[in-house]
């Protein structure tokens, strides 16, 4: 019953995102809700981490990052193909997310902030050191591809949506799933209280390491595929702002809930581009906006809208036995 | 050999002057608060700013600038505390909702220096020209400055908080807000006097590092990280060891400057953040939790 | 009768202390299989603590313990449970979002009910659903735990536990806090797990039922153990009185 309603849901995203091309012929539009997609699916997979985790870090962006330099050195450097390139743009990810996250899930709080906040830095400084590899400040440009023997341009505004639309329902599966799992029973078990869940058999540093690899394999293919889209990589995506859109899509939508966070990245990715018009005061008011979102919607605006519903589904959360897998 | 280690060892402590002051503010406000301020490299950027401002508009008087400069940041301290921190306090989320809107802040402040000044690298003219020659060493007398102003503002930190009635209060709530609720203190106060202090000292940490390196929007950014690390290093909260470790700090990056190149000594130190945080999170005084 | 027996769990003059003071004080006793082994001293004593260092909530600083002729105190408190060495808390732990049957569900998942063999999906369910009957909770399956009343909550920990079908179980306190038909209730079951070949580590300062249900029972005072032996022998015992059980047990026994 649980998972037919999830089926209804997603049937219903996927219906309304895919006839809008139709409606909206605007491109511009259609590239908005590409990008409101992308930014969703990289806040609602750090969400995994930050809010049924309970992990505050701040790698997300790195991992976001990692993505778009490995498939854009690898295309550049050795003509390696974008769809082999996105993939390989999630695995520079989870390689990264181990790296980082067998020592640094050792330690819990504000180091793991600090921490990960380091890696932000390092990992940027690394970008700007290796100037034959990365462009340094210059970035790297990407040649267009074309499809086949035609002059179809792979990364075309209709391709590109329906790609952005394929990987935003693979990330909400894919988080359902992890949710439904053996591994959100657990996350949840030591929301509730962590020394009763450890005391029930629960290995937190493993089963939290899992979770904060498997948020990290999303960012990095959608950071590749961001930096196909765009057709070139800049030190721009350590952005802070990316950061900012990021973990407030969560914090507006709502933490730790599977929603939210793609409402929330639509939200601001919408508010983004509508303030175009201010030119240079756009991330002034952006900012000014964003703090007062925070102190005038605290709950997330999923829990606002669904209060009602979100305590009747978390009610039937992973009810009855999880698979075996994982 | 000699010599350069000599060179190195005093850039060390003009570094570490400056990391002290930019580390102190972000302790006492964790120390007091328990929150993390990333609108302080903000602040930073905002002291270099406004003393570049008085002193190339208000007929370069360099003293008359440094009380502008304190004065704006301290009274912004208080701007930001009441929109920001305050509102956003004592809610379930709100470690990351105040992590979010002081980040915000800090892209708020970045956006108007570059709507203000532009985005282009500006310099600070000297403050006194000449050096020192000891031997084989050499001191100018900017460094010089640096050094002895850094130590005055630190003490000065240091005796309000041992010696004056406020100070103490913020001493109080830091180590027991209940209780110092309790004796009458009002916290709300001491919360923002506390944050208006910190931002203060931002500002002043940003004019000793816009005399030495040029100013550009982000330029609090780094000193932001390193005064992560610091606080880190001295103990999460505590002021002293915030102050010994910015000396620390400032000697191992002159050192790293000097003899493995400018390049390395930013991600050196943050390799060396990420040790310090997996071998001993408590810092080097701190005591193990 | 239990010198027949093996021992399950040995401790060797163990100790915990914070900062200066021993809260368990060079500790050594042995339980043997089968047993129901109480625990019982006044407040403060180090009952709890005792329990912390073996399922190893808190390292020990001193000694050694011993389970299943296995040196344990160097593993960690999910992998003890794993062995089959589980616990209970003195103040009502709970997964508080989770229904009562998926409070029982994680204990199967994590617990290792099978001792390495991975269990299907449908023998799973069906241990959740024995375990809910045999504790009694299930009418209660689908109630979010939160909304559990005492005695729910602590037959909810038990249960946990039991699904995963360990070898010893430990209970602090189980009985502490519940009225008449509850504490039987409660008595009744660590009867029947007890016989269900599940060896008992029962911590608890209502005296009567220690005193029922124990077949030996150690006294702690200040860290450390002052007497060990038959209810009724220990009950006799001068410094016992001394130390403690005295005006309460006397007075529970003239009632
Ligand atoms: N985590 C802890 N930190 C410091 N002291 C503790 C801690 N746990 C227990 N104690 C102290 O250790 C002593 C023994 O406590 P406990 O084991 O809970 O006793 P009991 O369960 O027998 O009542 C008490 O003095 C208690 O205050
Ligand atoms: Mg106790």
């Amino acid at each position: 019953m649980k998972s037919n309603k999830f089926l209804l849901e997603i049937l219903a995203i996927v219906l309304v995102l895919s006839v809008i091309p139709a409606l909206v012929r605007q491109q511009y539009i259609l590239h908005v809700i590409m990008l409101a997609m992308i930014f969703g699916i990289v806040a609602s997979n750090w969400n995994l981490a930050i809010g049924y985790g309970g992990m505050f870090h701040l790698a997300q962006v790195p991992f976001f990052a990692a993505g778009g330099y490995s498939t854009a050195i690898l295309s550049v450097h050795m003509g390696l193909s974008p769809l082999i390139g996105i993939l390989v743009g999630g695995v520079a990810a989870v390689i990264l997310s181990l790296i980082i996250g067998i020592p640094a899930l050792r330690v819990r709080g504000i180091y793991l902030v600090f921490l990960t906040f380091a890696f932000h830095f390092i990992m940027l400084s690394l970008v700007l050191y290796f100037v034959d590899i990365t462009g340094g400040d210059m970035g790297l440009i990407l040649e267009p591809i074309r499809i086949g023997a035609t002059n179809i341009d792979m990364f075309n505004p209709v391709v590109t949506y329906y790609t952005a639309l394929s990987l935003f329902v693979l990330s909400l599966v894919f988080i359902k799933t992890i949710i439904d799992s053996k591994i959100g029973l657990a996350l949840v078990s030591l929301r509730d209280s962590e020394v009763y869940a450890v005391s029930r058999g629960i290995n937190p540093y493993k089963i939290k390491l899992v979770t904060f690899v498997l948020s990290s394999f999303l960012a990095g293919v959608c950071g590749a595929f961001y930096v196909h889209y765009l057709r070139v990589v800049t030190p721009a995506l350590f952005d802070w702002s990316f950061l900012i859109t990021f973990l407030a899509s969560i914090v507006i939508g709502g933490v730790g809930t599977l929603y939210g966070p793609l409402l929330g990245a639509f939200i601001l990715t919408f508010l983004m581009e509508s303030l175009r018009f201010l030119e240079m005061f756009r991330n002034i008011v952006f900012g000014l906006l964003m703090i007062l979102i925070l102190i005038f919607m605290p709950k997330g605006l999923i829990m606002l809208a669904n209060r009602a519903q979100s305590i009747f589904s978390s009610r039937q959360n992973s009810a009855g036995i999880v698979d075996e897998e994982n | 050999m000699f010599s350069d280690i000599a060179s190195a060892i005093i850039i060390g402590l003009v570094l570490g002057s400056m990391y002290a002051l930019a580390a102190v503010g972000l302790t006492l406000v964790w120390g007091v608060l328990k929150i993390l301020n990333f609108a302080h490299g903000g602040f930073i950027t905002l002291g270099a700013y406004f003393v570049w401002v008085g002193i190339t508009f208000l007929g370069g008087n360099y003293v008359i600038s440094f009380l502008l400069v304190m004065g704006l940041t301290f009274l912004l301290g208080f701007v930001l505390n009441a929109g920001v921190i305050r509102p956003l306090q004592g809610r379930p989320e709100s470690e990351t909702n105040i992590f979010i809107a002081t980040l915000a802040t800090s892209i708020i402040i970045e956006n108007l220096i570059i709507v203000g000044f532009g985005g282009r690298y500006k310099s600070i003219p000297e403050m006194a020209s000449g050096s020192l020659t000891l031997g084989s060493i050499s001191i100018n007398f900017q460094q010089m400055i640096i050094m002895a102003v850094a130590p005055v503002f630190l003490v000065g930190l240091m005796y309000y908080l041992k010696k004056m009635k406020s100070g103490m209060a913020v001493r109080a709530v830091a180590q027991d807000a209940d209780g110092a609720a309790i004796v009458g203190i009002d916290s709300e106060r001491v919360y923002s006097y506390t944050i208006a202090i910190g931002a203060l000292m931002a500002g002043v940490a940003g004019v000793l590092l816009g005399v030495i390196f040029y100013l550009s929007p982000g330029m609090g950014g780094d000193p932001l990280v390193r005064a992560l690390f610091i606080m880190v290093l001295g103990g999460m909260g505590s002021v002293k060891g915030t102050i010994y470790g910015a000396y620390i700090i400032g000697i191992i990056d002159a050192l790293a400057r000097y003899f493995i190149g400018m390049f390395w000594a930013s991600p050196i130190l943050f390799v060396m953040f990420i040790l310090l945080l997996l071998l001993r999170p408590q810092g080097l005084f701190g005591v193990k939790v | 009768m239990s010198q027949k027996k093996k021992p399950i769990l040995v401790a060797e003059g163990v100790s915990k202390f914070f900062g200066r003071m021993a809260a368990v004080k060079d500790l050594s006793f042995q339980v043997f299989e089968e047993e129901i082994y109480g625990i019982a001293g006044p407040n403060g004593a180090g009952k709890t603590t005792l329990f912390n260092i073996i399922s190893h909530v808190l390292p020990v600083d001193n000694g050694q313990i011993m389970f299943k002729d296995k040196y344990i105190h160097k593993l960690s408190l999910d992998s003890i449970f794993r062995l089959g060495l589980a616990r209970t808390f003195q103040i009502p732990a709970l997964f508080k979002s989770l229904t009562v049957r998926q409070n029982v569900q994680v204990g199967a998942t994590f617990g290792d009910p099978e001792k390495g063999v991975k269990m299907d999906k449908r023998d799973m369910e069906n241990l959740i659903d024995e375990t809910l009957d045999f504790t009694g909770l299930s009418a209660k399956r689908d109630i979010i735990a939160e909304e559990l009343a005492l005695m729910d909550r602590k037959l909810l920990m038990m249960a946990s536990a039991l699904v995963t079908k360990p070898m010893v179980l430990m209970l602090d306190e189980p009985i502490a806090g519940l009225g008449k038909v509850d504490s039987d209730q409660v008595m009744e079951l660590i009867r029947n797990i007890n016989k269900q070949g599940v060896t008992v580590l029962l911590i608890e300062h209502i005296m009567e039922a220690l005193m029922g249900l124990s077949e030996r029972v150690m006294i702690m005072h200040h860290g450390e153990k002052i007497c060990e032996g038959k209810p009724d022998k220990v009950a006799k015992d001068e410094s016992v009185i001394e130390a403690y059980l005295g005006e309460e047990y006397i007075r529970h026994k003239n009632q």
